[in-house]
Protein backbone atom coordinates (compact mmCIF):
# COMPACT_ATOMS: atom_id res chain seq x y z
CA UNK A 1 0.00 0.00 0.00
CA UNK A 2 1.40 3.44 -1.11
CA UNK A 3 1.82 5.94 1.63
CA UNK A 4 0.48 9.42 0.50
CA UNK A 5 2.82 11.78 1.43
CA UNK A 6 2.38 15.88 1.78
CA UNK A 7 2.29 17.38 -1.34
CA UNK A 8 4.02 20.61 -2.36
CA UNK A 9 2.02 23.33 -1.37
CA UNK A 10 -0.14 25.30 -3.90
CA UNK A 11 1.71 24.04 -6.88
CA UNK A 12 -0.71 22.23 -8.75
CA UNK A 13 -3.77 23.90 -7.22
CA UNK A 14 -2.24 27.36 -8.66
CA UNK A 15 -3.68 25.95 -12.77
CA UNK A 16 -7.01 25.36 -11.74
CA UNK A 17 -8.73 27.05 -13.56
CA UNK A 18 -11.62 29.54 -12.34
CA UNK A 19 -14.49 27.59 -13.24
CA UNK A 20 -14.13 24.55 -11.43
CA UNK A 21 -16.44 25.00 -8.74
CA UNK A 22 -14.17 22.50 -6.44
CA UNK A 23 -11.30 24.76 -7.12
CA UNK A 24 -10.80 26.32 -3.18
CA UNK A 25 -11.37 21.98 -2.16
CA UNK A 26 -8.97 20.84 -4.71
CA UNK A 27 -6.74 23.76 -3.24
CA UNK A 28 -7.18 22.86 0.24
CA UNK A 29 -6.60 19.15 -0.54
CA UNK A 30 -3.41 20.07 -2.03
CA UNK A 31 -2.70 21.84 1.21
CA UNK A 32 -3.41 19.51 3.54
CA UNK A 33 -4.49 15.80 1.91
CA UNK A 34 -6.80 15.50 5.31
CA UNK A 35 -9.04 17.96 3.45
CA UNK A 36 -9.69 15.66 0.47
CA UNK A 37 -12.56 14.27 2.23
CA UNK A 38 -15.16 16.98 1.40
CA UNK A 39 -13.91 15.75 -2.66
CA UNK A 40 -14.55 12.52 -1.15
CA UNK A 41 -18.31 13.53 0.32
CA UNK A 42 -19.28 15.14 -2.33
CA UNK A 43 -18.41 12.72 -5.22
CA UNK A 44 -18.79 9.47 -3.83
CA UNK A 45 -22.39 8.75 -5.05
CA UNK A 46 -21.73 10.38 -8.49
CA UNK A 47 -18.83 7.93 -8.79
CA UNK A 48 -20.84 5.12 -7.31
CA UNK A 49 -23.59 5.78 -9.37
CA UNK A 50 -21.57 6.19 -12.76
CA UNK A 51 -19.39 2.14 -11.83
CA UNK A 52 -22.64 0.96 -10.40
CA UNK A 53 -24.54 1.54 -14.17
CA UNK A 54 -20.91 0.62 -15.79
CA UNK A 55 -20.85 -2.87 -13.67
CA UNK A 56 -24.68 -3.49 -12.86
CA UNK A 57 -23.76 -4.79 -9.83
CA UNK A 58 -22.95 -3.57 -6.11
CA UNK A 59 -20.35 -5.63 -5.33
CA UNK A 60 -18.23 -4.58 -8.53
CA UNK A 61 -19.61 -0.42 -8.07
CA UNK A 62 -17.31 -0.38 -4.48
CA UNK A 63 -14.59 -2.35 -5.54
CA UNK A 64 -13.97 0.55 -8.24
CA UNK A 65 -15.09 3.52 -6.23
CA UNK A 66 -12.70 2.67 -3.81
CA UNK A 67 -10.03 2.22 -6.30
CA UNK A 68 -10.73 5.16 -7.83
CA UNK A 69 -10.90 7.46 -5.17
CA UNK A 70 -7.85 6.06 -3.91
CA UNK A 71 -5.80 6.87 -7.15
CA UNK A 72 -7.22 10.50 -6.48
CA UNK A 73 -6.41 10.97 -3.99
CA UNK A 74 -2.30 9.38 -4.77
CA UNK A 75 -2.64 11.42 -8.21
CA UNK A 76 -4.12 14.99 -6.91
CA UNK A 77 -0.27 16.04 -7.21
CA UNK A 78 -0.17 15.88 -10.51
CA UNK A 79 -3.78 17.24 -11.07
CA UNK A 80 -3.35 20.17 -13.36
CA UNK A 81 -5.88 22.40 -15.03
CA UNK A 82 -4.99 21.84 -18.78
CA UNK A 83 -6.87 25.07 -20.38
CA UNK A 84 -7.94 23.41 -23.32
CA UNK A 85 -12.02 22.61 -22.19
CA UNK A 86 -13.92 21.72 -19.11
CA UNK A 87 -10.88 19.83 -17.49
CA UNK A 88 -12.34 20.42 -13.77
CA UNK A 89 -11.41 18.15 -11.02
CA UNK A 90 -15.09 16.44 -11.70
CA UNK A 91 -13.52 15.01 -15.33
CA UNK A 92 -10.35 14.51 -13.88
CA UNK A 93 -12.10 12.48 -11.39
CA UNK A 94 -14.35 10.28 -13.61
CA UNK A 95 -11.38 9.73 -15.83
CA UNK A 96 -9.72 7.99 -13.15
CA UNK A 97 -13.45 5.89 -12.59
CA UNK A 98 -13.37 5.12 -16.07
CA UNK A 99 -10.02 3.79 -16.42
CA UNK A 100 -10.71 1.60 -12.80
CA UNK A 101 -14.02 0.40 -14.56
CA UNK A 102 -12.01 -0.77 -17.52
CA UNK A 103 -9.01 -2.81 -15.87
CA UNK A 104 -12.13 -4.30 -13.72
CA UNK A 105 -13.43 -5.15 -16.84
CA UNK A 106 -10.43 -6.55 -17.93
CA UNK A 107 -9.60 -8.38 -14.54
CA UNK A 108 -13.77 -9.87 -14.50
CA UNK A 109 -13.27 -13.92 -15.62
CA UNK A 110 -16.09 -13.19 -17.92
CA UNK A 111 -18.46 -10.09 -18.45
CA UNK A 112 -21.40 -10.14 -16.62
CA UNK A 113 -24.95 -8.92 -17.77
CA UNK A 114 -26.13 -5.83 -16.13
CA UNK A 115 -30.10 -6.34 -16.37
CA UNK A 116 -30.58 -8.73 -13.41
CA UNK A 117 -29.01 -6.80 -10.79
CA UNK A 118 -29.91 -3.42 -11.89
CA UNK A 119 -33.43 -4.70 -12.19
CA UNK A 120 -32.96 -5.78 -8.32
CA UNK A 121 -31.81 -2.50 -7.16
CA UNK A 122 -35.07 -0.99 -8.24
CA UNK A 123 -37.22 -0.03 -5.08
CA UNK A 124 -40.43 -1.68 -4.42
CA UNK A 125 -43.02 -0.19 -4.88
CA UNK A 126 -45.33 1.19 -2.15
CA UNK A 127 -48.23 1.17 -3.93
CA UNK A 128 -48.27 -1.65 -5.88
CA UNK A 129 -51.19 -1.15 -8.05
CA UNK A 130 -50.41 2.45 -9.01
CA UNK A 131 -46.92 1.90 -9.17
CA UNK A 132 -46.25 -1.72 -11.03
CA UNK A 133 -46.51 0.08 -14.32
CA UNK A 134 -43.39 2.94 -13.48
CA UNK A 135 -41.51 0.18 -11.99
CA UNK A 136 -41.88 -2.07 -15.46
CA UNK A 137 -41.08 0.74 -17.48
CA UNK A 138 -38.51 2.01 -15.12
CA UNK A 139 -37.00 -1.95 -15.99
CA UNK A 140 -37.44 -1.84 -18.99
CA UNK A 141 -35.44 1.24 -19.59
CA UNK A 142 -32.81 0.20 -17.68
CA UNK A 143 -32.36 -3.29 -19.29
CA UNK A 144 -32.51 -1.21 -23.06
CA UNK A 145 -29.39 1.16 -21.56
CA UNK A 146 -27.89 -2.09 -20.61
CA UNK A 147 -28.06 -3.72 -23.98
CA UNK A 148 -26.11 -0.54 -25.55
CA UNK A 149 -23.01 -0.91 -26.92
CA UNK A 150 -20.37 0.27 -24.05
CA UNK A 151 -19.60 3.57 -25.46
CA UNK A 152 -22.95 4.73 -26.29
CA UNK A 153 -24.18 3.25 -22.87
CA UNK A 154 -21.19 5.46 -21.16
CA UNK A 155 -22.29 8.40 -22.97
CA UNK A 156 -26.04 8.06 -21.64
CA UNK A 157 -25.12 7.58 -18.06
CA UNK A 158 -22.50 10.70 -18.10
CA UNK A 159 -25.87 12.55 -20.08
CA UNK A 160 -28.50 11.48 -17.55
CA UNK A 161 -26.84 10.16 -14.55
CA UNK A 162 -24.55 12.52 -13.96
CA UNK A 163 -26.26 15.12 -15.97
CA UNK A 164 -22.60 16.55 -17.66
CA UNK A 165 -22.50 18.40 -20.46
CA UNK A 166 -21.73 17.53 -23.80
CA UNK A 167 -17.73 19.05 -23.20
CA UNK A 168 -17.63 17.58 -19.97
CA UNK A 169 -18.61 13.73 -21.22
CA UNK A 170 -16.17 14.78 -24.35
CA UNK A 171 -13.22 15.20 -21.97
CA UNK A 172 -14.22 11.95 -19.54
CA UNK A 173 -14.46 10.13 -22.91
CA UNK A 174 -11.24 11.56 -25.14
CA UNK A 175 -14.07 11.95 -27.98
CA UNK A 176 -15.08 15.13 -29.89
CA UNK A 177 -17.99 16.90 -28.78
CA UNK A 178 -19.45 15.98 -32.03
CA UNK A 179 -18.60 12.63 -31.52
CA UNK A 180 -20.41 12.51 -28.28
CA UNK A 181 -23.85 14.27 -29.46
CA UNK A 182 -23.64 11.72 -32.43
CA UNK A 183 -23.05 8.83 -29.64
CA UNK A 184 -25.67 10.21 -27.51
CA UNK A 185 -27.88 10.81 -30.13
CA UNK A 186 -27.48 7.18 -31.65
CA UNK A 187 -27.96 5.90 -27.59
CA UNK A 188 -31.31 7.35 -27.72
CA UNK A 189 -32.41 5.74 -30.93
CA UNK A 190 -31.74 2.30 -29.88
CA UNK A 191 -33.44 2.97 -26.52
CA UNK A 192 -36.42 4.26 -28.45
CA UNK A 193 -36.65 1.65 -30.83
CA UNK A 194 -36.46 -0.44 -28.68
CA UNK A 195 -39.16 0.84 -25.68
CA UNK A 196 -41.53 1.39 -28.68
CA UNK A 197 -40.71 -2.58 -29.67
CA UNK A 198 -41.80 -3.89 -26.61
CA UNK A 199 -45.00 -1.87 -26.24
CA UNK A 200 -45.83 -3.06 -29.85
CA UNK A 201 -45.03 -6.40 -28.27
CA UNK A 202 -47.23 -5.50 -25.34
CA UNK A 203 -49.98 -4.19 -27.25
CA UNK A 204 -50.12 -7.56 -29.04
CA UNK A 205 -50.16 -9.94 -26.19
CA UNK A 206 -53.31 -7.72 -24.56
CA UNK A 207 -55.02 -8.14 -28.14
CA UNK B 1 -18.03 13.18 -55.52
CA UNK B 2 -14.48 12.02 -53.36
CA UNK B 3 -14.86 10.24 -50.54
CA UNK B 4 -15.05 13.49 -48.02
CA UNK B 5 -17.98 14.83 -49.54
CA UNK B 6 -19.78 11.32 -49.51
CA UNK B 7 -18.90 11.02 -45.90
CA UNK B 8 -20.01 15.08 -45.21
CA UNK B 9 -23.10 14.39 -47.21
CA UNK B 10 -23.89 11.34 -45.42
CA UNK B 11 -22.86 12.62 -41.67
CA UNK B 12 -24.80 16.16 -42.32
CA UNK B 13 -28.08 15.06 -40.92
CA UNK B 14 -26.84 13.34 -38.22
CA UNK B 15 -24.80 15.72 -37.08
CA UNK B 16 -27.97 18.10 -37.19
CA UNK B 17 -30.30 15.44 -35.37
CA UNK B 18 -27.73 15.20 -33.06
CA UNK B 19 -27.07 19.15 -32.35
CA UNK B 20 -31.20 18.97 -32.44
CA UNK B 21 -31.18 16.58 -29.91
CA UNK B 22 -28.16 17.64 -27.90
CA UNK B 23 -30.06 21.00 -27.46
CA UNK B 24 -33.18 19.43 -26.41
CA UNK B 25 -31.53 17.33 -23.16
CA UNK B 26 -29.71 20.38 -22.23
CA UNK B 27 -33.25 21.53 -21.78
CA UNK B 28 -35.16 18.60 -20.56
CA UNK B 29 -32.68 18.18 -17.65
CA UNK B 30 -32.27 21.69 -16.52
CA UNK B 31 -36.16 21.04 -16.11
CA UNK B 32 -35.26 18.23 -14.11
CA UNK B 33 -32.58 20.29 -12.27
CA UNK B 34 -35.10 22.82 -11.44
CA UNK B 35 -37.58 20.54 -10.35
CA UNK B 36 -40.16 20.78 -13.48
CA UNK B 37 -43.03 18.31 -12.80
CA UNK B 38 -41.86 14.77 -14.35
CA UNK B 39 -44.56 14.15 -17.03
CA UNK B 40 -45.73 17.47 -17.84
CA UNK B 41 -44.92 19.43 -20.22
CA UNK B 42 -42.02 20.98 -21.20
CA UNK B 43 -41.04 23.98 -22.76
CA UNK B 44 -40.48 24.12 -25.95
CA UNK B 45 -36.84 25.26 -27.72
CA UNK B 46 -35.96 26.27 -31.21
CA UNK B 47 -36.21 23.12 -33.00
CA UNK B 48 -37.46 20.36 -30.48
CA UNK B 49 -40.59 20.56 -32.89
CA UNK B 50 -38.27 18.81 -35.69
CA UNK B 51 -37.19 15.82 -32.83
CA UNK B 52 -38.66 12.63 -33.65
CA UNK B 53 -41.42 12.04 -30.72
CA UNK B 54 -40.06 8.61 -30.08
CA UNK B 55 -36.72 10.17 -28.91
CA UNK B 56 -38.49 12.74 -26.85
CA UNK B 57 -40.43 9.17 -25.01
CA UNK B 58 -37.32 7.58 -24.64
CA UNK B 59 -35.50 10.90 -23.14
CA UNK B 60 -38.13 11.16 -21.11
CA UNK B 61 -38.10 7.33 -19.55
CA UNK B 62 -34.55 7.60 -19.37
CA UNK B 63 -34.70 10.75 -17.46
CA UNK B 64 -37.04 9.14 -14.97
CA UNK B 65 -35.25 5.41 -15.24
CA UNK B 66 -31.97 6.15 -14.71
CA UNK B 67 -31.55 7.70 -11.55
CA UNK B 68 -28.06 8.61 -9.02
CA UNK B 69 -27.93 5.69 -6.52
CA UNK B 70 -26.18 6.35 -3.49
CA UNK B 71 -23.92 3.72 -2.13
CA UNK B 72 -24.46 2.23 1.60
CA UNK B 73 -23.82 4.32 4.65
CA UNK B 74 -21.88 1.52 6.08
CA UNK B 75 -19.07 1.22 2.78
CA UNK B 76 -18.81 5.22 2.55
CA UNK B 77 -17.85 5.06 6.14
CA UNK B 78 -15.08 1.98 5.45
CA UNK B 79 -13.79 4.10 2.56
CA UNK B 80 -13.63 6.99 4.25
CA UNK B 81 -11.31 5.61 7.02
CA UNK B 82 -9.28 4.18 4.31
CA UNK B 83 -8.59 7.32 2.90
CA UNK B 84 -8.13 8.95 6.03
CA UNK B 85 -5.60 5.87 6.88
CA UNK B 86 -4.16 6.22 3.35
CA UNK B 87 -3.12 10.29 4.38
CA UNK B 88 -1.59 8.66 7.11
CA UNK B 89 0.62 5.89 5.83
CA UNK B 90 -1.36 3.76 8.12
CA UNK B 91 -1.32 0.26 7.25
CA UNK B 92 -5.46 -0.67 6.36
CA UNK B 93 -7.31 -3.37 7.56
CA UNK B 94 -8.51 -5.69 5.15
CA UNK B 95 -9.37 -8.85 6.50
CA UNK B 96 -10.27 -10.38 10.15
CA UNK B 97 -7.00 -10.34 12.23
CA UNK B 98 -5.54 -7.43 10.29
CA UNK B 99 -4.35 -4.58 12.20
CA UNK B 100 -6.90 -1.29 12.48
CA UNK B 101 -6.85 1.81 13.66
CA UNK B 102 -7.51 2.91 16.83
CA UNK B 103 -8.27 6.45 18.34
CA UNK B 104 -7.61 7.32 22.02
CA UNK B 105 -10.88 7.91 23.45
CA UNK B 106 -10.15 11.90 25.04
CA UNK B 107 -10.56 11.96 29.24
CA UNK B 108 -13.50 13.62 29.32
CA UNK B 109 -15.26 11.64 26.69
CA UNK B 110 -18.59 9.94 26.98
CA UNK B 111 -19.10 6.04 26.88
CA UNK B 112 -19.54 5.01 23.56
CA UNK B 113 -17.72 4.76 20.52
CA UNK B 114 -16.20 7.99 19.09
CA UNK B 115 -16.62 9.57 15.89
CA UNK B 116 -13.45 7.70 14.00
CA UNK B 117 -13.41 5.32 16.32
CA UNK B 118 -13.51 1.41 14.73
CA UNK B 119 -16.19 -0.06 16.36
CA UNK B 120 -16.88 -3.55 16.19
CA UNK B 121 -20.55 -5.15 15.44
CA UNK B 122 -20.11 -8.74 15.05
CA UNK B 123 -17.54 -10.15 12.43
CA UNK B 124 -17.37 -6.72 11.15
CA UNK B 125 -15.65 -3.94 12.04
CA UNK B 126 -16.74 -0.40 10.99
CA UNK B 127 -16.23 3.00 11.45
CA UNK B 128 -17.79 5.07 13.92
CA UNK B 129 -20.42 7.18 11.93
CA UNK B 130 -19.97 11.03 11.52
CA UNK B 131 -16.43 12.52 10.55
CA UNK B 132 -13.40 12.65 13.31
CA UNK B 133 -12.63 16.25 14.25
CA UNK B 134 -8.76 16.78 14.00
CA UNK B 135 -7.03 13.68 12.03
CA UNK B 136 -3.86 14.09 13.69
CA UNK B 137 -4.25 11.90 16.53
CA UNK B 138 -1.71 8.61 15.63
CA UNK B 139 -3.97 6.02 15.23
CA UNK B 140 -3.27 3.01 17.37
CA UNK B 141 -3.51 -0.49 15.88
CA UNK B 142 -5.56 -3.39 17.56
CA UNK B 143 -5.35 -6.86 16.52
CA UNK B 144 -9.35 -8.28 16.97
CA UNK B 145 -8.06 -11.70 15.28
CA UNK B 146 -5.30 -11.72 17.97
CA UNK B 147 -7.69 -10.72 20.60
CA UNK B 148 -10.04 -13.35 20.29
CA UNK B 149 -6.86 -15.83 19.69
CA UNK B 150 -5.50 -14.36 23.59
CA UNK B 151 -9.04 -14.82 24.76
CA UNK B 152 -9.57 -18.87 23.36
CA UNK B 153 -5.73 -18.99 25.37
CA UNK B 154 -6.58 -17.65 28.38
CA UNK B 155 -10.14 -19.73 28.52
CA UNK B 156 -7.86 -22.68 27.72
CA UNK B 157 -5.56 -21.93 31.10
CA UNK B 158 -8.13 -21.36 33.43
CA UNK B 159 -9.47 -24.75 32.16
CA UNK B 160 -6.38 -26.63 32.70
CA UNK B 161 -5.97 -24.88 36.40
CA UNK B 162 -9.57 -26.10 37.29
CA UNK B 163 -9.52 -29.35 36.37
CA UNK B 164 -5.89 -29.64 37.88
CA UNK B 165 -6.99 -27.69 41.58
CA UNK B 166 -6.06 -29.47 44.50
CA UNK B 167 -8.59 -31.90 45.53
CA UNK B 168 -10.08 -32.86 42.47
CA UNK B 169 -9.45 -37.11 42.34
Amino acid sequence: MPVFGRMRRGAPADRIAVYDTDRAAVRAAGRDPRQFEALYRKYLPQVYSFAFYELGNHHDAEDVTERTFLSALAALPRFEERGDGPSTFRVWLFRIARNAISNHRRSLARRREAPAELADALPAPLDPEHLAAERESVARAWAAVARLPADRRRALILRFVEEMSTAEIARVMERSEGAVRVLVHRALRTVARELGARREGDARQRR
Amino acid sequence: MTFGETLAEAWGPLREDAIQTDAYLEMLLAGATAGAAPTGDLPTVEGTALIDPALVGAARALRDALVRIHPSFRFEERLAGRLRAAVDGVALPRAAGDPIPFRSRPTDAAPGPIPGDVVAVGRLSVLAPSLPEPLDRLPRPVLIGGAIASGVSLAGVALVAWRRRPGRH
